[in-house]
């Protein structure tokens, strides 16, 4: 009996010291991670093709620093980033607009270092953040994704106004992202600021909303872009309110698809670098945003993800610039969003579009 | 001391369930506790607040009711379909057997998303089942986005768990009670009715349950296959944990889940005795 007892002891205690010893050394050797590599929380798909072939390979050429790419969704980014609040495990986070201001508002994120960001000099004023914390990265334009085969097909000229939404023509054709996609947060501003509201009171856009439901324009709310892409190629809807880029992209593949910019405006839709408060790897997170705003990135960014850049010397192709809001000009006619009055509404507003728009029959 | 030895086998896995388990369940019903603004994040102060919004508004509680309705008939669904096939499996040829096994499994072999989108493809309006319908001169109204398609999504995905589940009870009955029985005069019918099934009622109960809350726990195939009309508890916790960032209250909803499908299984066990009677041992 006491000899079992025994080698029970022992082989209790040699597991311990082995599980003790093997958590210690793991310590250390993350503690010992220098600057010699920086933790980038990125998009999937052709971003994250993008930035595996052409953005990693050039700057660990340029300064030996490794990137991490972690691939993810703004928001789910965002999720690591808000939970991983006292100990990140994200240097540079790619947020959108909203995610940007929601995390500054709730501090997560660290002012840019002018002295190592010395292509913030190059960016267009309406690319930096007031307070200098994080910068866009790229400009896309909310708008019109149509069916252009059966637009031609029903005689309806290509959509160029908000308004034609309500086209009778477009009877069962309509379709919209639930609330959870970016663009028809937006889409519910820009139908308020039409009727000449605010984002103070949402409520004429939502009635607009409501008007384009109840008159059987509107009949599907899709809950991904894959979903959506689906529907509008197969014909199921007609016009959708989409971004650019992703509009592009079904074009250059050959489908019958087309984007269309409203005349009142598109609606202005960014994403931004930022860097997370006390990040692991604080120095090679400046320099690592830096990198992804200098002229050779935002080439790279432009032409894959066919949006504007943010850097003043990116040289872009003719055919490209028809595509993107490349001008001061353009930029200037989009619609910008308050979205810190968003930020701080967001949740009635989700509340109101389940309830109101989707819940009722 | 000798009585404790059997106990370090369990202790491994009693580790890997508490870390893994129970101690992140513990945070999820800790973190519900709490309130949540947007401008300043999680609060520290205790309150019941989220559980209070759920059950006072008939909004949570028809997804509630949604969400367990749905999770029921996929369970009858999968209980009609499975069981003739489990009675099938058990009467065939090895061979047979595997190849039947082999079709039932498939769904499980797929990821989830691709044969959600399968299903997308052959319900939406210009998908196959309207097609075909169509070729027969019959019109019909498209099944996307209706509780129809998420029942027949789920139920595809869920039967094989059904269908092992019965296999395996059937397993048990010695052949030769069912043999008794023909012998003693009853009909085959008789037979099924009055042997096979109540000697297969444990496999039956365990089916439904693991269906049920597969089903009711389900993600991607209730938000493809039904929309976001037809929202569920999953749909809604993603919604306010991913999308509006409310953790407290997604995890209050979560609970909540929990706590209504352990209260509808713990009533199914109840209602369906699950003693067998008379179990006749080989």
């Amino acid at each position: 009996m006491k000899n079992i007892l025994k080698t029970y002891k022992i082989k209790l205690l040699q597991y311990t010291t082995i599980v003790t010893c093997c958590t210690l050394l793991s310590f250390k050797v993350a503690s010992q991670t220098n600057e010699n590599e920086v933790i980038l929380g990125g998009y999937g798909g052709t971003y994250e093709q993008f930035t595996r072939n052409l953005i990693m390979p050039i700057f660990e050429k340029a300064t030996g620093i490794k990137i991490k790419l972690v691939v993810g969704t703004a928001l789910s980014n965002y999720s690591k980033v808000v939970s991983t609040k006292n100990n990140p495990e994200i240097d540079v986070y790619w947020s959108n607009e909203l995610t940007h201001v929601s995390g500054k508002q709730l501090g997560l994120y660290e002012k840019l270092d002018p002295k190592i960001m010395t292509q913030l000099q190059n960016v267009y004023p309406i690319a930096k953040d007031p307070d200098g914390i994080g910068v866009l990265s790229h400009i896309q334009v909310t708008g019109f994704q149509y069916n252009s085969a059966k637009f031609k097909q029903a005689g309806i000229p290509v959509p160029s106004s908000w308004n034609d939404l309500f086209d009778p023509r477009l009877k069962g054709k309509v379709a919209l992202y639930n609330f959870g996609v970016a663009f028809s947060q937006d889409l519910l501003v820009i139908l308020t600021r039409l009727q000449g509201g605010t984002e103070k009171d949402v409520r004429p856009g939502l009635e607009r909303l409501k008007a384009l439901k109840s008159s059987g324009n509107l009949s599907f709310f899709a809950t991904s872009p894959a979903e959506m892409d689906n529907m509008l190629i197969q014909g199921q809807a007609w016009i959708a309110v989409n971004s650019g880029p992703r509009s592009f992209m079904l074009k250059d593949r050959g489908a019958p698809i087309d984007f269309a910019i409203p005349k009142e405006g598109g609606g202005l839709f960014a994403n931004y670098f930022d860097i997370v408060k006390n990040a692991p790897h604080p120095k090679a997170a400046q320099i690592l945003t830096n990198f992804l705003i200098s002229p050779e990135v935002q080439e790279i960014i432009a032409k894959d993800v066919i949006a504007a850049p943010v850097n003043s010397k990116v040289i872009v192709s003719e055919a490209l610039k028809e595509r993107i809001p490349f001008s001061e000009e353009k930029l200037r006619k989009l619609i910008k969003i308050d979205r810190v009055e968003m930020n701080r509404q967001l949740d009635s507003w989700a509340d109101m579009w389940a309830r109101e728009l989707e819940g009722k029959n | 001391m000798k009585t404790m030895r059997p106990y370090f086998l369990l202790l491994p896995g009693l580790l890997l369930f508490t870390f893994f388990l129970i101690f992140p369940l513990y945070i999820v019903f800790e973190n519900s506790l709490h309130e949540y603004s947007r401008l300043n994040g999680m609060l520290p102060s205790f309150s019941f607040v989220n559980y209070l919004k759920i059950l006072g508004d008939s909004y949570y509680l028809e997804i509630a009711f949604r969400t367990i309705n749905q999770a029921f008939f996929t369970s009858i669904s999968a209980l009609i379909l499975g069981y003739p096939i489990a009675l099938f499996l058990i009467a065939t040829t090895p061979r047979k057997r595997a190849i039947i096994i082999l079709f039932v499994l498939s769904p499980l072999l797929i990821s989830v998303i691709v044969r959600t989108f399968g299903w997308v493809i052959i319900l939406g309006s210009n998908g196959l089942l309207v097609n075909t319908f169509q070729y027969f001169g019959i019109q019909m109204d498209p099944l996307l986005h209706s509780k129809s398609a998420v029942i027949i999504g789920l139920t595809n995905v869920l039967l094989p768990f059904m269908v092992l589940s019965i296999v395996t009870s059937l397993q048990t009955i010695d052949p030769a009670v069912e043999l008794a029985a023909s012998s003693l005069g009853a009909s085959p019918f008789s037979v099924f009715m009055r042997v096979t099934l109540p000697l297969s009622i444990p496999g039956v109960v365990s089916g439904l349950l693991i269906v049920f809350s597969l089903a009711s726990s389900s993600f991607v195939t209730p938000s493809l296959l039904g929309g976001s009309k037809l929202k569920v508890l999953s749909g809604l916790i993603y919604e306010q944990a991913m999308i509006l960032q409310n953790w407290p209250f997604a995890d209050a909803l979560a609970v909540f889940l929990m706590v209504v499908v352990f209260a509808v299984i713990y009533i199914q066990n109840l209602v369906i005795p699950n003693k067998q009677k008379g179990m006749v041992l080989h």
